[in-house]
């Protein structure tokens, strides 16, 4: 064999040898990070949202609701166990990121994981203002069906657990959207409080 | 002559045209760079609308019906510019198709449009348009329509309509919803006409078993504009309130 093949055959090997030595720790390496994007997930969303709990909260039991397992589009509420705060902006705020954050499954999901609630208002008049951050938009499947539940959920919580809240507006980034995700429409006001969320009002009655 | 003490009666208004419906205004939703929801499998919705679109306007034209298509390939006009389209007919309806991304598989449901209270209507009061309806629903012919609540004075002909489509759909496909539901769907917001929204479920399924849902939701479609003639024929021959 030629001496420039058995050089060439040699630092092959030699590339084999530190491949096979590297190769562990370049899996555990893989594996942490894989394992740490739902950390770093929660952890984005701590730094774009500032801490909910004060230590005025009491521990409730507060009925969210998400998609339900038995009945395929609708909701359900499930009971959970909170510290909420008597604020209502601050209770809202806090109904809200549970309602993201702990879903009883992935499927009932209703609002997209990475999706920030960033400022929430209340108005004397009971108007509510949640400002989401752009995921609730990119991230929502697309569909009248999901989109509807989407905020069904939201306006559903508010009032199932704050009786101040009497309608809703979304915003994302602190902008009016037009639709949510291509289909609900996000100009007007949804109600809050009633036992239908999005239903038309009754007729009017005709002119004399 | 009048006799003393009678009042001039006022000449009677001529009485608005009577509603038909002549004309179903088909809007495949998306197109364009906006897909609309994509399914595991690669179903596009904005595809499948389209081929919606075409096998309804057949079973329509096969009743008699002239079916128009807001848009034939891969074109992406607004959601004003497919209001316009019907804004500018008579006697027309409007159905926008759709396809969830989710919901049981093979199934269809109808939405009216639920009015969201106006954004300078005070909280605890929700609107409630008193404008005088012509009898179809909508409004009378000299009033002007406020382009952004153009579907106000509809809401209960669209709802009558979605009602008549979800019979049809429920019939057709198995396990749909008995009942229509009311939802803010933003392209029916500006529609001056009865309008409606179908969203068939779902992008989860392949490409060829929806498609093949297109002639029976055409055959559904057909029947209940049929139905719809029939009802607004029948409320214009019954003797409506004074207005």
């Amino acid at each position: 064999m030629a001496r420039h093949w058995k050089i060439a055959v040699a630092i092959l090997g030699m590339s084999v040898l530190a491949s096979l030595l590297t190769f562990p720790a370049l899996l555990r390496t893989v594996l942490r990070l894989q394992s740490s994007a739902a950390a770093e997930q929660q952890a984005r969303r701590e730094i774009v949202q500032p801490a909910l709990s004060t230590p005025a909260d009491t521990l409730e039991k507060a009925p969210l609701f998400w998609a339900s397992a038995s009945e395929p589009a609708a909701l359900e509420a499930h009971d959970l166990e909170l510290p909420l705060a008597t604020d209502p902006v601050q209770r809202a705020k806090q109904l809200i990121a549970a309602l993201i954050a702990r879903p009883p499954t992935p499927a009932q999901r209703t609002l997209p994981a990475e999706t920030v609630l960033l400022q929430f208002y209340l108005l004397p008049d009971g108007t509510a203002v949640a400002d989401f951050s752009e995921a609730l938009a990119g991230a929502t499947p697309s569909g009248i069906l999901s989109e509807q539940m989407a905020v069904d959920s939201i306006a559903r919580t508010l009032e199932a657990n704050l009786t101040a809240v009497h309608r809703l507006k979304i915003l994302i980034r602190g902008q009016e959207a037009e639709t949510l995700a291509g289909h609900l429409d996000l100009t007007g006001f949804f109600p809050v409080g009633t036992s239908q969320p999005a239903e038309a009002p009754p007729a009017p009655a005709r002119s004399p | 002559m009048l006799a003393a003490g009678q009042a001039p009666q006022p000449k009677p208004a001529n009485p608005p045209a009577a509603p038909k419906l002549a004309v179903v205004v088909l809007d495949p939703a998306h197109g364009g760079s906006d897909s609309g929801a994509r399914g595991p499998a690669g179903t596009i919705e904005s595809e499948v609308v389209l081929d919606f679109g075409r096998a309804i306007r057949v079973a329509l034209e096969a009743r008699g019906f002239r079916a128009v298509l807001t848009r034939e390939g891969n074109q992406s006009p607004s959601y004003d510019e497919r209001s316009a389209l019907i804004n500018g007919l008579s006697d027309a309806v409007f159905v926008t198709l759709h396809v969830s991304s989710t919901g049981p598989a093979g199934t269809a449901r109808a939405y009216y449009y639920a009015l969201l209270p106006s954004p300078s209507a005070p909280a605890t009061a929700q609107a409630n348009p008193a404008q005088p309806r012509h009898p179809s629903g909508g409004h009378r012919a000299s009033a002007l329509i406020e382009w952004d609540r153009a579907q106000e004075p509809y809401l209960d002909s669209s709802r009558r309509l979605a009602e008549l489509v979800q019979i049809q759909l429920a019939q057709q496909f198995r396990g749909s919803p008995e009942t229509p539901a009311a939802a803010a769907v933003r392209q029916l917001r500006t529609v001056a006409a009865p309008a409606i929204a179908i969203e068939v479920s779902s992008v989860a399924a392949d490409s060829p078993r929806l498609t093949q849902m297109g002639q029976p939701l055409g055959e559904a479609l057909a029947r209940a504009a049929s139905a719809f003639q029939q009802a607004l024929a029948q409320a214009a021959s019954e003797p409506g309130p004074e207005r």
